[in-house]
């Protein structure tokens, strides 16, 4: 079991979060609990930006640390309340404080772990159980990923067992099994490929590859040995296929490849052109995809993608893209020429073709940005509700502290 | 791997040691500070769980909560302050008036 970087901070912080945390409650000194309140909030600001939120994690220093804890301190300060007298008594009260705490801890630890024991780790998906998958298309003579998730088949957690797996070829009916093989000693995640051969004829079983054309259909079913439910894997076979990551972050390049025997015209590198479509904005932009070598039909490009909340223009090389928008990639066979024109019009014409292959990409969300969104569109009302009640506590805090004041001078 | 189930479980701690420091000690303004630490570890809680839903409602009620947390301190501490002028004490076991 490896140890990454994030987790030795998490560990770090998790345990300065909790001595910081005791000391707080432990210290007979005021001015120690505070220091050691600021400590557990720096800690929590760290796991805050572990956790993606460095929004918050900025706020939380500015705040807490910042703001609210000058307060402590100065009402500490003015209450010269640092060392309070007749609290070092231990008393029946503190002793069952403390066996109601931990007795607490042990309930909602013990619920966490029982929520969610599926799946922490590596073991399985979030509704728990094997996940199946497999690449959704290929072309005739590609090979498929498969890959499994099932704890239940991690036997010996010392060596890298593997799992068999029948497929099915449709209408032909030709079944392969296919051996897939842990990814390492104890991950619980099994891989492996299914060959095909770009063929007419029926294969016969079990010769190692599939034999199929465009159409077909390659089919698993597993069985999820708890539960008796079966897990079903559907590779469909085509003429072309598009293929690009299911998220990407802004400013990075978006690596799209198209395979297609259809596109390999000649015995040089042919190009094919596929158009991307950002789907809230409507930004287009065409990419060229160049063949991989002289007579694979696999064709790969990428296309830049920059940060930005404004549209940019079309086809001009660079697509603007922010998180939460969806890249949609079409490629339309011997209609490239088409495609340009109407990226300079603008939009596509009405007799738009059903694109032959399509795949879309997530843009990771860049945080603080979405935190703004939602604060400000889906969240105007309770924002504005809360910015009120803030006002409203810093006039009655002034007024409670005046009014007494008031009182001791008459 | 650090999961959900990890964040969880270091803010049920933090939540409990809050809560210990809630009922075990005597001075309002240590109270006071073990109530902000529950906060956070809900706080806390709320972050991972926007993480693990790919949400980020989770983040903006953790706004709220830091706003409402600062209205709370700063009344409360005006309150504790004015009650010290009156009584000479912080001790919450001397502040018993409303007890029947």
């Amino acid at each position: 079991m490896d140890i990454s970087l994030m987790q030795i901070i998490f560990w770090a912080l998790a345990a300065c979060a909790v001595v910081a945390a005791l000391g707080v409650v432990l210290s007979r000194n005021a001015i120690y609990s505070a220091l050691c309140l600021v400590g557990t909030m720096f800690c929590l600001a760290g796991l805050f930006v572990l956790l993606n939120a460095q929004f918050l994690a900025a706020a939380q220093v500015i705040v807490y640390a910042g703001a609210v804890m000058v307060l402590f301190l100065f009402a500490i300060m003015l209450l010269q309340a640092g060392q309070a007298p007749g609290e070092e008594r231990f008393t029946v009260q503190a002793l069952l404080g403390w066996l109601f705490g931990i007795i607490l801890a042990v309930q909602i630890g013990a619920l966490v772990f029982v929520a969610f024991k599926g799946q922490s780790a590596a073991h399985t998906s979030k509704t728990g159980g094997p996940v199946l998958s497999a690449s959704q298309a290929i072309v005739p003579g590609a090979s498929a990923t498969v890959t499994l998730k099932d704890s239940y088949k991690n036997a010996d957690s010392k060596v890298k067992d593997t799992v068999e797996i029948e497929f099915i070829a449709g209408p032909t009916n030709e079944a392969e099994t296919i051996t897939l093989t842990e990814t390492g000693p104890d991950t619980a995640v099994f891989a492996g490929t299914a060959a095909t051969l770009a063929d007419a004829l029926p294969g016969k079983p079990e010769d190692g590859a599939f034999h199929v054309q465009p159409g077909y259909k390659i089919t698993a079913n597993y069985e999820d040995t708890r539960t008796g439910n079966y897990r079903t894997a559907v590779i469909r076979v085509r003429d072309h296929v598009i293929e690009m990551p299911a998220a990407v972050t802004p400013d990075a390049d978006l690596n799209v490849s198209v395979s297609s025997h259809a596109a390999n015209t000649g015995p040089a590198a042919d190009t094919v052109k596929i158009v991307v479509t950002n789907k809230p904005s409507g930004e287009r932009e065409a990419v060229v995809l160049t063949e991989t070598g002289p007579a694979t039909g696999v064709f790969t490009g990428a296309l830049k993608t920059k940060h930005g909340t404004v549209p940019g223009r079309n086809n001009d090389g660079v697509m603007i893209a922010r998180g939460g928008d969806t890249l949609t990639a079409l490629y339309q066979p011997g209609d490239g020429d088409k495609i340009e024109a109407a990226l300079t019009d603008g939009e596509l014409g009405e007799d738009e073709q059903i694109p032959e292959a399509a795949a879309s990409a997530e843009v990771a969300f860049g945080n603080t940005e979405s935190v703004a969104l939602a604060l400000f569109a889906k969240y105007l009302y309770p924002f504005e509700a809360i910015a009120v009640l803030l006002l409203i506590a810093m006039i009655g805090a002034v007024l409670i502290a005046k009014k007494k004041l008031k009182k001791a001078n008459d | 791997m650090i999961g959900v189930s990890h964040y969880l479980a270091l803010s049920a701690i933090l939540f409990s040691i809050g809560v210990a420091g809630v009922l075990t000690r005597r001075n309002a303004l240590i109270i006071f500070m073990s109530i902000e630490l529950m906060l956070n570890a809900v706080n806390l809680s709320f972050i991972a769980f926007s993480r693990h839903l790919g949400d980020v409602d989770g983040q903006v009620f953790v706004l709220f909560v830091m706003a409402v947390a600062a209205a709370e301190v700063a009344v409360g501490l005006a309150i504790i302050i004015s009650i010290y002028r009156k009584r000479g004490t912080a001790n919450i076991d001397k502040v018993n008036i409303m007890k029947w």
